[in-house]
């Protein structure tokens, strides 16, 4: 069984840190680091195989969360794709927003690792 | 003298002849002197008639003048004071035509009189009248039209007054004439005397009674030439005073009519000085008090002397001196209210004015004071100033007369000054108050009652650009901020007009080129002096900029908050991380200080969240998301919440809910926070194994303000509030407790009981300003309660129940069928079992695709849909029947797990139960889903005119009906026909394609809906033979042209009663 796919976009690289160490620590799984919505997308394209989940900060220099939503909604297989929006705007209205604009799961910062856990889970099982 | 003897029968026959002469001369004498005083007395009685009617025919031909003029005066004025003459000049008119109308010596007297009373019934009596109703216009015009017959009138009584001076002046000539025969006849009868004395002394004896008798007849003759001669003079001297009386009168009519000629103060004083200066012959002169602070000096505006060479000194003096109120002959005037200074001979000692300076009373030694009078000038009953004659000659000495007559000019200038007073006083007023409109920047537009614009700025000018913004036509309908239409009731014109000063109401004007602007608009009304409302102000700010600014500080708290939680993020992630590693790498001292650094950015992290809310409350961008929210599974989640909390401080908390609480509108989530806010604050400030109890209860005000509780009562002091239903939440902790000076500051920023609880107890010192703002947003109030410290506190919230808010739309297709869908089938079961025994009928569909195929064939009253997650096909089974037509009004509970509750949307979704279903939960708020269908009134009104027809839909949602807006009578009848029978309509009657008659005549044709009272709301003129057949066909008419929404309300109130909830 193939090892699972996480695509990180984070520009902080702190967090990013962090994600990768809660997503480590989860499960024995490949994470591609990414610093912003241009970067991932590059990326995704230039692949084959899909990630699993893509942890996504919604407010990125260069091209932010849902830029990289919009321009993700042409991707072949954009509806195989889970992205679970990471924001530390917590307001219901972002939430909202970022699950109009096709996030499947919203995740607030700072982060509560049960919940990102969850989210893991959710995404693997399904 | 001695008599000459004479014979005896010479002297008999001398006798006999002298005697016969003499009786001749006797007979003669004493006919003639009859005839004489006959003929004198006679003319005397007619000549004093003709006077008495003289003197008469002059008062009224002078009243006549006086009152003609005042007449004018009170047309152009409407003064009281020109009212009062005319009464005084009519009663002397009314009197005069009576004893003129009796025994007329001038057979053209009657003719006169009928000619006055004529003009009294056609001119005087309308103008009066006009005046009365205040139309001017019309009292001027019947006075304009009424001059011809009053100059007839008084050219007739002055012609008449000079023919009845040629007849009395040939009274007179005749009495003259009798005068010149009585001093002939006296002259004989002396000459006879002395005959008879001849006579006498010889016939002493026998002719001395002869010659007495003559004597005695002599002396008569005498004394009634005496008396002729002294009613002559009389005469004269009244006729004198007449022709002064009448030249005063034409003088007060020239002033009069000079006055109205609207001169400028300077000429209107100096022709007064003048004219009457003229009149007295004296100087005359006005004076005014000056404006404050000099009201203690005299302003002499107008001084003029009769004769020219006396002028130069005048002008001195009133140049040199200061004429204070308190000193000079006048000033009793000013000092005592006298009505009147008169000094008609001036003492010796005060001939020399003491208010002159020596200097100036040796230069104006040749002005010496004989005789001296002053009238005050009063305004209002209060002297202004005077005018003052004055006469430096002892040969022009003033009388009392002449006072009356500087009083009555006086009056006349003092009406005409208060009214030019008034008149400048308001137009500098306007000015001002024109100037300060047009400098402030908001909108202010000042209505009278009727609704006319009276003021408008230049901003309101620029905003409404010319468009007449009359707030009793369709600018009546005004939108909040977010696009509702404001009620008539809530309607800030109407409450101001009703009297009550509405303040900061954000509306959105139109403005010119429609685009609406959000203004923050207070509208207060205008009260008379006596209390009456005779208009309303209105100003209006244009809140764009701030709102902007708003926007602006709210966004560099989001973004701001957005850059602490980044690193607060990597803080907080990291000490998590090394936290949950520590068995591994951590020794115990490691664990405690990065479990410090957790608590301190978990700390920082609370102070960014609240900072975040209170900025968004200041910035009011906190918009509530309301749903009917039942608070017991509110408050339950909360604890859940804080469980962990509660258990690591091995505290008790005990929940002492109260069944059958009113639904809430509130917004979950901002409740939700107050609740734990409140519990976290109670959790934190009691201490290990302390006690937290959570409580809610409800309880209903009345009119009069009492407090009922409707089911367990809570131990606390309710707060006045609104009358209606309440729901209270209250946490209440045995912990350190409140001091009652601080029970208030509590809510304040920033306040902590004591300086140390912050670092003992951790908080921001925000929690409970938000918690109180969050629950005032929602129309509800918070308040804190504690017996001391160390003995609790008490924290309630309470919140106002919904009333009939629309939960809803009316659905009558198939009643009381719960559509349930639920792939658990032994839940489905058990649901369809508890659904049943509450009398519902229950369908269930397992699947989205036998949900969907039955609803489209079926009108279930309302839907449930579990949720197990919020994944894509549960929201697509609601959005499928959300598409189906019928079923886009019908509730649907979403029944799901608490855990999910964040992640559900707002959208489409009436209501949530939260899973396990708590099947009583789940029927109470079925029935109050439903209930609001049959037990409030549902109104369909149906007018073409949108805004009128929004305007009637909110304000009948104030008084808690359900409303539905049709705009033509076909739409109308498309959704009656399709079950929705209301329970009253609003008909407009003018619509297109199916109009009001229409609409009526279907509706009572149908069976089904004949009982449906409609009530006709129209703007058309109704003839007689419509509103007899709408009479019969409507329970009421309300013409839009005299629209009153309270008669209209309590209309819709009488025929469509909002029934009691029958769920408590």
């Amino acid at each position: 069984m193939n090892k699972p796919v996480f695509l990180l976009v984070e520009d902080d690289p702190y967090n990013r840190d962090i994600l990768r160490e809660i997503l480590e620590d989860y499960a024995d799984c490949e994470i591609v680091e990414t610093t912003n919505g241009r970067e991932a997308l590059n990326w995704l394209l230039d692949q084959s195989k899909l990630p699993n989940l893509i942890l996504l900060d919604m407010m990125m220099p260069e091209m932010d969360g849902f830029e990289f939503l919009r321009h993700l909604g042409n991707h072949p297989q954009h509806d195989q794709l889970r992205v679970a929006g990471v924001s530390a705007r917590a307001h219901s209205h972002d939430r909202d927003r970022a699950l109009q604009a096709g996030c499947w799961r919203y995740l607030t910062k700072p982060f509560d690792i049960h919940e990102i856990e969850s989210t893991i889970a959710a995404a693997l099982t399904n | 003298m001695i008599a000459t003897p004479y014979s005896s029968a010479q002297q008999r026959s001398r006798f006999v002849w002298l005697m016969s002469i003499q009786a001749v001369l006797v007979v003669v004498l004493l006919i003639a002197s009859t005839l004489l005083t006959f003929g004198m007395n006679r003319l005397s009685a007619r000549d004093a008639s003709l006077l008495s009617y003289r003197v008469r025919l002059n008062d009224v031909h002078i009243a006549l003048l006086a009152l003609h003029n005042n007449l004018r005066g009170y047309t152009t004025t409407g003064s009281e004071i020109f009212y009062d003459e005319i009464q005084k000049q009519h009663a002397i008119v009314a009197e005069g035509l009576d004893v003129l109308a009796l025994n007329p010596p001038d057979p053209s007297l009657p003719q006169v009189v009928q000619q006055i009373r004529e003009w009294l019934t056609n001119t005087y009596q309308p103008v009066l009248d006009s005046v009365a109703k205040q139309d001017l216009l019309l009292a001027e015009l019947t006075l304009e039209q009424g001059r011809p017959q009053i100059e007839a009138v008084i050219d007739t009584t002055s012609t008449l007054r000079i023919q009845l001076r040629e007849r009395s002046d040939g009274y007179r000539a005749q009495i003259d004439t009798y005068n010149w025969i009585k001093f002939a006849s006296i002259g004989l009868l002396s000459a006879l005397i002395v005959v008879s004395m001849l006579v006498t002394l010889r016939f002493w004896r026998t002719q001395q009674h002869l010659i007495h008798e003559i004597e005695d007849k002599g002396s008569q003759l005498l004394q009634s030439n005496h008396e002729l001669s002294f009613n002559t003079n009389q005469l004269s001297i009244i006729n004198s005073i007449l022709g002064v009386r009448i030249n005063e009168s034409r003088v007060l009519r020239e002033i009069s009519d000079y006055l109205v000629t609207n001169p400028t103060p300077a000429e209107a004083y100096t022709f007064v000085a003048q004219t009457v200066g003229n009149v007295l012959n004296t100087w005359c002169s006005i004076a005014l008090r000056f404006p404050p602070p000099r009201e203690e000096f005299l302003d002499v505006l107008a001084s003029y002397h009769a004769l020219p060479s006396r002028q130069a000194y005048i002008d001195q003096m009133v140049q040199s001196v200061q004429f204070r109120i308190d000193n000079g002959l006048y000033s009793p005037i000013f000092t005592e209210r006298a009505q009147v200074v008169e000094l008609f001979n001036v003492p010796a000692e005060q001939r020399h004015p003491n208010y002159l300076t020596s200097e100036v009373r040796e230069h104006l030694e040749p002005f010496t004071l004989y005789s001296y009078l002053a009238v005050p000038i009063k305004i209002q009953d209060e002297a202004v100033g005077m005018i003052s004659a004055a006469s430096d000659s002892p040969e022009r000495l003033l009388d009392h007369d002449q006072t009356l007559f500087v009083r009555q000019v006086a009056d006349r200038l003092a009406a005409w000054l208060e009214n030019i007073q008034l008149f400048y006083l308001l137009k500098q007023q306007a000015n001002e108050l024109q100037t300060s409109f047009d400098s402030i920047d908001d909108i202010v537009v000042a209505y009278d009652s009727r609704g006319h614009q009276t003021r408008i700025n230049e901003a309101g000018l620029q905003f409404f650009a010319g468009r007449h913004f009359d707030f009793l036509s369709t600018t009546l309908v005004w939108r909040t901020a977010k696009g509702n239409v404001l009620g008539f009731d809530e309607h800030p014109v109407q409450q101001a007009l009703a009297g009550t000063t509405v303040r900061d109401v954000e509306v959105a004007l139109a403005r010119s080129d429609g685009v609406p602007i959000i203004h923050e608009v207070s509208v207060s009304p205008l009260r008379s002096g006596d209390g009456i409302i005779e208009g309303i102000v209105l100003v209006a700010r244009d809140l764009t900029a701030r709102k902007e600014l708003d926007r602006l500080k709210e966004e560099l708290v989001a973004n701001m908050s957005h850059e602490l939680r980044t690193p607060l993020t990597a803080i907080l992630g990291y000490s998590e991380l090394l936290l949950k590693r520590r068995t591994e790498v951590l020794t115990p001292w490691h664990t405690t200080k990065i479990d410090g650094i957790r608590t301190g950015g978990q700390r920082l992290l609370s102070l960014v969240n609240d900072l975040l809310d209170i900025a968004k409350l200041d910035a009011g961008r906190i918009e509530l998301q309301r749903q009917t929210t039942l608070i017991n599974s509110l408050l339950e989640e909360q604890v859940s919440m804080l469980q962990t909390m509660i258990r690591e401080k091995n505290q008790t908390l005990i929940l002492q809910l109260s069944d059958d609480l009113p639904l809430l509108m509130i917004d979950p989530e901002r409740i939700g926070q107050a609740v734990t806010n409140l519990l976290s604050n109670a959790i934190k400030f009691t201490p290990e194994h302390g006690t937290i109890t959570l409580a809610s209860a409800a309880l209903n005000i009345n009119e009069q303000g009492q407090v009922e509780w409707l089911a367990q009562a809570l131990d606390t002091e309710v707060p006045p509030m609104l009358a209606g239903q309440y729901v209270l939440i209250q946490v209440n902790d045995n912990g350190v407790g409140v001091p009652t000076e601080a029970l208030l500051k509590l809510w304040d920023r920033f306040y902590q009981v004591e300086g140390g609880s912050t670092r003992r107890f951790g908080g921001t010192g925000l929690g409970l300003s938000i918690v109180q703002q969050l629950v005032e947003l929602h129309g509800g109030r918070t308040w804190a309660s504690s017996a001391g410290e160390n003995q609790g506190s008490s924290f309630t919230i309470m919140l106002p129940a919904s009333r009939g808010t629309q939960l809803a739309r009316l659905n009558q297709g198939v009643r009381r069928t719960i559509l349930v869908i639920e792939n658990d089938q032994h839940l489905a079961l058990q649901l369809e079992e508890q659904l049943n025994s509450a009398g519902f009928e229950v369908i269930v569909a397992a699947d989205r695709h036998s949900a969907l195929a039955w609803a489209k064939q079926h009108s279930p009253a309302a839907i449930t849909l579990d949720l197990v997650m919020p994944n894509s096909e549960s929201w697509e089974t609601l959005a499928a029947l959300r598409e189906i037509d019928h079923l886009a009004q019908v509730p649907v509970l979403i029944a799901s797990d608490a855990s999910l509750y964040n992640e559900l949307p707002g959208v489409g979704v009436s209501t949530y139960v939260v899973k396990p279903i708590d099947s009583n939960i789940l029927i109470r708020i079925i029935r109050q889903l439903l209930g609001v269908q049959t037990q409030s009134g549902f109104i369909l009104v149906v007018d073409d005119d949108y805004d009128m027809a929004e305007l009637l839909c909110a304000t009948l949602q104030e008084h808690g009906y359900l409303t539905q807006a049709s705009y033509d009578g076909a739409a109308a009848l498309d959704l009656i026909q399709q079950g929705n029978y209301p329970q009253l309509i609003l008909l407009d009657l003018m619509m297109p394609v199916v109009d009001g008659f229409q609409l009526l005549e279907r509706l009572r044709a149908n069976p089904e809906t004949r009982n449906i009272p409609v009530i006709i709301v129209t703007a058309r003129d109704l003839t007689n033979d419509e509103i007899r057949q709408l009479r019969q066909a409507a329970q009421a008419i309300q013409t839009k042209h005299t629209l009153s929404m309270r008669k209209l309300v309590a209309e819709v109130q009488r025929f469509a009663p909002l029934k009691e909830s029958d769920t408590p």
